[in-house]
């Protein structure tokens, strides 16, 4: 991919890291097993950023390239083809070294639980606070309040032929997270455990992230109870990122479009498509955005400030967060219906005519409706906003 | 709390859980190598019993320099010297007095057990495992078999207590020709131990008497050992007169050892050479461990049961690493670098050598004892040996144990997911 099309990909407003410091930036990642004629390209030019304290979910079909990419990030593989950086340590030409130092710094939790069978749970817990040394008190007080927490404090002394599938899970997950790391990994974490067990850690991971420690989240999961938990959902598909939206920007985004008039009807998965597909930008308070009467081939909504919408010259509304505003003249062969002019500083999500087109081509459902609305037969005849004349 | 940390341990003792619930495997880690290190001990302890026996001989002797053939090899070869050598050393200012012994191998002729219904020549004799544990009661016909000889002047005995006490007592006796003294720690099959109950002793082809004993350790080269005086010793082993001898034995003014030496070399003829007796003892030894087959025997042991232990601990090992790959790996993950778990792995190869070393040494205890009674050999534990073979266990766990981390390259993390 070129950097142009890297940079349009960043700028889509559900692909923006959710907060100023990002701790994960893959920058056209490629990466391929064997050599010469048994070569095998598992990923493809792909582009991830990831701010610290999010709660990121990879979903894929098996083979779809998300472990291996997690085990790049993880630092676990050695980097071969673009940019890597994790908790701001370029991984792309990182040496062994270097990789076992950021481990220290990420919690792995896999589906097996890989305990020692010789150690008791405190043990097994204590062979990750043995990186982070601190007193022999302190290590233990650190790996008893964990296992409490997960619900394990009667069992610490067990050993895990003496633990459940689930509680030795649970002695891996606080293996995992016991350091308190700035990253942690999870493949299926709560894929062996019942469903309190699961909440606990769920709530557990969640707490980290938006703790003091702001721990950064990436779990590999099919768990529908993790995907409620997640800031972002990354979906694979042969060696590429597919789809990686930031739920909440995706929401606000959807339930703007939903109550467009002439997008009303249009399910949730077509909305997610076009949300998908929109761009962000910024505004000054005075700039005027959109002019009455202009050919417009853009459509805006708003996410963050607040801008003044005239008609004819006259005040008619304000356009706060969610609203929308904006016209594709070139399809609807209409003018911008309205002056709207910044009052704040604003954020505002933008689809363009070009990105308007691709959806409408994609999507059969959108253009149909569209030119049911273009035809008149849609009981919403105006392609504006609800409050136009 | 756990233990570990009231211990004050950062680290929890992997290494150490892994061998103590390791069950069969850490069972047969520890045997295998316990019984290599038990052949190490016994080969150890083979190896000093040349030793002790290599300068035994020199040891029960009185005297500060030493006067053999130019030919001499060992104590059980000396060659001949004229014993116009000593009158020559004598004639030194330092030296004090000069003694010639005789010495050489002769047959002696065993007495058969049992004495009153000895088995007949051509009835097929027992197996080697069969005498041996049979010992003193194995049957066995009349035979003749080579023991050592040693002839002195009774006036002059050349011995140390407590063989010069044996002599002192039996003195008088000793002048009657023919009568001799038998090393009470000789083989059983010379007869010390019916000595009461048989009479028909002999020494080459001369019928003698055994008028006492002296207490002398038995040696690789000689089973038993006789003393008897110079003029029994020229008749019975056929010396044509006690004009030649075998060795000459000298002591000196006290400090002018290496000074007498020196002279004796610068006046004596070529015919003869002259060793003070830490010299003396040095080459014997020398000549035992290095210079025969008998050391070199007993080092390849120790090697080969080295390898044999690191064979072992090594297989058990690298079959404990591969079947916790997934374990090891996730510590990997976590942050572990190679040369950290190298360190458990090596930890845990010691270990297995620390338990089994403990284990030998109580079984070569066992077997040292036995060997003693069973062999006559001379037996010792001793410090240095202990030491070597601690050294060797600890060697061969560290070198076990870092062969062992080539097998965590299997450990994979990137597999993990």
């Amino acid at each position: 991919m070129s950097s142009a099309t890297f940079t349009t990909t960043m700028t889509r407003a559900v692909n923006l890291p959710a907060g100023g410091d990002v701790v994960i930036r893959a920058v056209g990642v490629n990466y391929a097993y064997g050599a010469g004629e048994t070569r095998t390209q598992v990923l493809f030019d792909n582009h991830l950023e990831i701010s610290r304290g999010e709660v990121v979910i990879m979903t894929g079909p098996s083979g779809s390239g998300k472990s291996t990419l997690l085990t790049l990030i993880g630092a676990l593989r050695k980097m071969q083809e673009g940019y890597l950086e994790v908790l701001h340590k370029n991984l792309s030409k990182a040496g062994e070294g270097e990789q076992v130092d950021l481990r220290k710094d990420v919690g792995f939790i896999f589906q097996q639980h890989n305990l020692f069978s010789s150690l008791s749970a405190l043990e097994n817990v204590r062979m990750a606070t043995a990186l982070k040394p601190a007193s022999a008190e302190e290590m233990d007080r650190r790996c008893v309040d964990i296992l409490t927490k997960m619900g394990l404090g009667d069992r610490i002394h067990h050993r895990p032929a003496e633990l459940s599938g689930g509680q030795k899970q649970r002695v891996a997950i606080a293996r995992a997270l016991v350091n308190q790391p700035r990253l942690v990994l999870a493949d299926e974490p709560t894929a062996s455990l019942d469903a309190k067990s699961s909440q606990i850690v769920l709530d557990l991971l969640r707490g980290l992230a938006d703790g003091p420690t702001k721990t950064t989240i990436l779990l590999v999961t099919h768990d529908q109870r993790v995907i409620d938990k997640a800031d972002r959902i990354v979906n694979m598909i042969g060696g590429r990122i597919v789809t990686n939206s930031l739920t909440k920007v995706a929401v606000r985004i959807v339930r703007a479009l939903a109550a467009t008039p002439w997008l009303e009807g249009l399910s949730e998965a077509t909305l997610s498509r076009i949300a998908n597909a929109m761009t962000v930008e910024a505004r000054v308070p005075g700039e005027t955005i959109v002019r009455q009467g202009d050919e417009c081939d853009r459509f805006f909504v708003v996410g963050s400030g607040v801008a003044d919408a005239y008609k004819d010259g006259q005040f008619d509304e304000e356009k706060c967060y969610g609203e929308s505003f904006g016209m594709i003249s070139a399809y609807f062969k209409m003018p911008v219906p309205e002056t709207v002019t910044a009052r704040t500083e604003m954020e505002l999500y933008v689809l363009t005519k070009d990105d308007f087109l691709h959806a409408l081509a994609e999507d059969q459902s959108f253009e149909t409706r569209i030119r049911s609305i273009l035809a008149g037969a849609s009981p919403v005849a105006q392609p504006s906003s609800p409050s136009a004349p | 709390m756990s233990l570990t940390s009231r211990l004050g341990f950062r680290n929890p003792p992997l290494a150490w859980r892994n061998v103590a619930h390791g069950g069969r495997r850490s069972l047969a880690a520890i045997s295998g190598a316990a019984f290599s290190l038990t052949m190490v001990l016994l080969q150890l302890g083979f190896l000093q019993a040349v030793r002790i026996t290599a300068t035994n001989n020199f040891d029960v002797l009185d005297f500060d320099v030493l006067l053999t053939s130019q030919r001499f090899e060992q104590f059980y070869g000396p060659g001949f010297l004229p014993l116009e050598r000593l009158r020559q050393a004598e004639g030194l200012d330092t030296v004090v007095a000069a003694t010639p012994l005789y010495a050489t191998f002769a047959l002696w002729r065993c007495p058969p057990n049992p004495l009153s219904d000895p088995p007949s020549d051509s009835a097929p004799s027992p197996g080697a495992l069969t005498r041996w544990l049979a010992g003193a009661d194995a049957p066995r016909p009349l035979q003749r078999r080579q023991l050592y000889v040693m002839g002195f002047d009774l006036d002059h005995p050349p011995f140390r207590s407590p063989i010069l006490e044996s002599i002192e007592v039996n003195k008088a006796r000793l002048r009657v020709p023919n009568r001799i003294l038998l090393n009470e720690q000789s083989h059983v099959d010379f007869g010390w131990q019916v000595r009461d109950r048989y009479h028909d002793w002999e020494l080459e082809h001369t019928a003698v008497e055994i008028v006492g004993g002296f207490s002398m350790l038995r040696g690789f080269a000689a089973d038993s050992t006789v003393l008897c005086s110079d003029d029994d010793f020229v008749r019975i082993c056929g010396y044509e007169s006690r004009e030649t001898t075998n060795f000459g034995l000298l002591k000196v003014k006290p400090g002018t050892v290496e000074a007498t030496v020196a002279r004796l070399r610068d006046a004596l003829p070529p015919d003869v050479r002259v060793d003070s007796r830490e010299a003396i003892l040095e080459e014997e030894v020398d000549h035992w461990v290095n210079q025969t087959s008998t050391g070199q025997l007993f080092a390849i042991g120790v090697l080969v049961a080295m390898c044999v232990a690191a064979v072992v601990v090594y297989q058990v090992l690298s079959n404990d690493v591969r079947e916790h790959l997934p374990e090891y790996a996730t510590l990997r993950a976590m942050g572990y670098s190679t040369l950290r778990l190298a360190g458990i792995l090596v930890f845990q190869s010691m270990l297995y050598m620390l338990i089994s070393f403990a284990v030998a040494v109580a079984i070569a205890a066992v077997v040292y004892r036995a060997t003693e009674v069973l062999a006559g050999i001379p037996m010792v534990l001793t410090r240095q040996n202990l030491a070597l073979s601690f050294g060797l266990a600890l060697a061969v766990g560290a070198v076990t144990g870092g062969l062992t981390v080539n097998r965590l390259r299997a450990a994979e993390p990137a597999d993990l997911f």
